[in-house]
């Protein structure tokens, strides 16, 4: 037989962890909330069973005011899971409870997996197991997730409830409210009972929702006017009693409860001060003056290892391999087998040039995301939108809008997807056109080339410098846009700030090597189909003719058609307009056209010659203001095709591309010309 | 005779990526399995089921 467990619990208590470590799975864990906003499948086979997992998006409560919520909850209530694992982080026991209160008001198989308890070990608090499950009614089991300890346990409970609550009626939530509120509750009980059981709802559930006048679940159970009326009676007589509205009178009756449930089962130590270790580093690192200059330092210095010596050292090292030992070696074995001139050229000026201008710097990228790995697992990143949120604020626009746009630093087609997580449309669609200016991975080996290339001293700088315009354009931009097109008040931000915690090594380099291998894989399908075809454009003639000089051919006449639009930026030759052109598609895809086109696979014994290359017809100042372009203009095609279907609209997807794309053209000619004014070069 | 058999295969070979890179787009599927469409895992995660 097989059964299916949901994982549910609040933000950042340590659900994917979990999901992973039962699947073997490898989901990306954040240390902030909101990492998972779709509910997420795997398969786990213990116990001989077959048991399928679902991990939904972090939520505080069964109430649908965000997405996740809703997510979250009609997945336990359509599709009837056999248990629910809440977890429960630990060392933040009363928070988490209250979504607990919940799922067991739902009357489905729940089991507590109380996470983190290492935490709670470390500080010195102790919780009675047998006591706190004898008060909530529903079997509690100690885990310690990132620590792969208790998941066993948590299986086999949740196993027994499920094969237990398939013949047993699931027992009755301990959870009373006052009185009056029970009274009421009964009455409604009995108004709803025969809708509730057509859509196999538990009564008491539906009850407590409709008396928080739930309009979701009102418009499932689609009640007649005087049921309807008789609620309505019931709720105006509870706040006419109370003397407050009923969603806060029951929110009131839960927070009593947990407390009271706290009381008994948890002894804190008391450790004489009330700030933890996370508190006092919060002190500094979010203090209002110094928060923004940290995070500076902090990512300055993250480019600094990763664009200095270390960096340097593995690019030369790959280099090497690539340009030198494999291409040499299948020039070799090309000739030996007696290969034509136009296949020899195909593989070590298309594939070798073009896929290996971006190998050279896969190193790198790992590096960096590897720190970004250390700043996200450590905590600091949640910091850094917290930071961001004070500062954006100011300017009209939401904090929660940072998170995607943190995200648009890895790739931007989940950046946009993440963006589900704002209520607020018209927040949504500004952060849906802003986060691609965040600098995604794929653009990383156009910084790198032009970096080494230009500004061999300063690199990590002026990369450094980068990163920064695109927050300083989104920022710039949210404001235009928010004054404009979007105006309105900015939805309010709550985020809960996740205690520091130290990275494991083997979730770093999980982290890194996922992300490295995706580069890599992406090298060997994506940018390599689209080198054989800049290879073929470059080599062939509109006519299919092969062409002496790569001026006459396909690409030659198309980037000698576009190169004006450029010219006024300082890059007005034909071959970095193919490259802008043909990084549409993907924007590594600039790299490799670019060795392509200088043959980088053929006369290059290593990438030094492809700098001497483009020393030819750009300056640094050129460079700069390529860089710049690259950074804001569309995207790439995946991207585009997520902010079609997040926006899911042509005129606003064509909109976005096209803002983006106009805002890389001006800001690329103030840098060239505001620039030439200062009489750089 | 390597010129056949090497170009067709590096043909067959571009021509499956763009066809399987357009199903997905079409799709809004990612590379990665996610239903994001075409970040080929660069979001950092990879779905195993």
């Amino acid at each position: 037989m097989s059964y299916t467990f949901a994982l549910a619990g609040n933000p950042n208590c340590g659900k994917t962890t979990m999901f992973n470590e039962i699947t073997g799975s490898t989901q990306y864990v954040g240390n902030w909330p909101g990492v998972t906003v779709e509910k997420k499948e795997g398969r786990a086979r213990r116990f001989k069973e077959e048991i399928k997992v679902v991990d939904l998006p972090g939520i505080y409560s069964l109430s649908p005011y965000t997405m996740e919520e809703i997510i979250a909850r009609d997945y336990i209530l359509d599709e009837k899971p056999d248990v629910v694992i809440n977890i429960v982080d630990a060392s933040n026991i009363e928070r988490n409870l209250y979504l607990t209160t919940q799922l067991v008001e739902l009357g489905v198989p729940v089991v507590v997996a109380l996470n983190m308890m290492d935490v709670v070990t470390t500080r010195g608090d102790q919780i009675n197991l047998k006591k706190l499950s004898e008060l909530l009614g529903v079997p509690v089991v100690p885990a310690s997730a990132s620590k792969g300890q208790g998941i066993h346990d948590v299986m086999q409970k949740a196993l027994v409830v499920a094969q237990t609550a398939a013949t047993v009626e699931v027992e009755v939530p301990k959870l009373r409210f006052d009185a009056k509120m029970e009274k009421c509750l009964d009455e409604v009980q009995n108004l709803i009972a025969a809708y509730a059981d057509r859509h196999h709802y538990h009564k008491r559930w539906v009850a407590l929702k409709l008396l928080e006048e739930d309009q979701e679940i009102k418009k499932k159970l689609d009640l007649p006017a005087n049921v309807e009326k008789d609620i309505q009676n019931c709720i105006a007589q509870l706040e006419n009693e109370f003397d407050n509205d009923t969603e806060t009178i029951i929110a009131d009756g839960r927070y009593q409860y947990i407390a009271d449930v706290v009381a008994e089962a948890v002894k804190k130590k008391n450790t004489g001060s009330t700030l933890t270790v996370s508190d006092k580093i919060d002190k500094i690192v979010t203090n209002r003056i110094f928060a923004i200059p940290i995070f500076l330092l902090m990512m300055w210095m993250v480019f600094r290892v990763t664009f200095g010596a270390v960096g340097s050292w593995t690019i030369d090292f790959v280099d090497g391999l690539v340009n030198d030992t494999i291409a040499g070696a299948l020039s070799s074995g090309l000739e030996a087998a007696g290969a034509a001139e136009w296949l020899h050229a195909l593989v070590i000026d298309g594939i070798i040039g073009g896929v290996g201008s971006i190998l050279v710097f896969v190193p790198q990228i790992m590096i960096l995301f590897f720190f970004m790995a250390l700043l996200e697992d450590s905590g600091y990143m949640a910091r850094a939108a917290f930071i961001m949120d004070r500062a954006l604020r100011k300017l009209g626009l939401t904090g929660k809008s940072f998170i995607p746009m943190l995200m648009g630093f890895g790739c931007s087609a989940p950046a946009v997807m993440a963006t589900r997580t704002l209520e607020n449309e018209k927040d949504r669609k500004l952060t849906i056109i802003l986060t691609p200016f965040m600098s995604c991975g794929a653009r990383m080996p156009i910084y790198l080339l032009f970096g080494a290339a230009f500004f061999a001293q300063n690199q990590s700088t002026m990369i450094f410098s980068i990163y920064i315009l695109g927050i300083v354009v989104a920022i710039i931009s949210g404001i235009i846009l928010k004054k404009t097109l979007f105006k309105g008040e900015a939805a309010p931000f709550v985020m809960e700030l996740p205690p520091y915690r130290i990275p494991t090594l083997k979730g770093l380099f999980i982290h890194m090597w996922d992300r490295g291998k995706a580069f890599l894989i992406k090298a060997g399908t994506v940018i390599f189909s689209a080198a054989v075809i800049i290879w073929f454009c470059q080599t062939f003639s509109f006519t299919l003719q092969m062409v002496e000089d790569p001026a006459d051919s396909i690409l030659g006449v198309i980037g000698h058609a576009i190169a004006p639009i450029f010219a006024p930026l300082g890059f007005g030759d034909w071959r970095s307009a193919v490259a802008i052109f043909t990084g549409l598609v993907a924007k590594e895809v600039v790299v490799a056209t670019l060795g392509i086109l200088h043959g980088l696979g053929e006369v290059a014994e290593d990438s030094m010659e492809l700098h001497t290359a483009l020393q030819t017809y750009f300056t640094p100042l050129k460079a700069y203001a390529f860089m710049a372009f690259t950074l804001l203009y569309f995207p790439c095609i995946a991207a585009f095709g997520a902010m079609k279907r997040e926006l899911n609209s042509w005129k606003w997807t064509l909109f976005a591309v096209g803002y983006q794309t106009g805002i890389a053209w001006i800001v690329a000619f103030l840098i060239y010309n505001v620039g030439r004014l200062f009489g750089l070069t | 005779m390597i010129n056949y058999i090497l170009g067709g295969l590096i043909a067959a070979f571009t021509i499956y990526i763009i066809v399987r890179q357009i199903k997905k787009l079409k799709a809004g599927q990612c590379s990665c399995g996610h239903d994001c469409p075409g970040c080929a895992g660069q979001c950092g995660t990879e779905k195993k089921e």
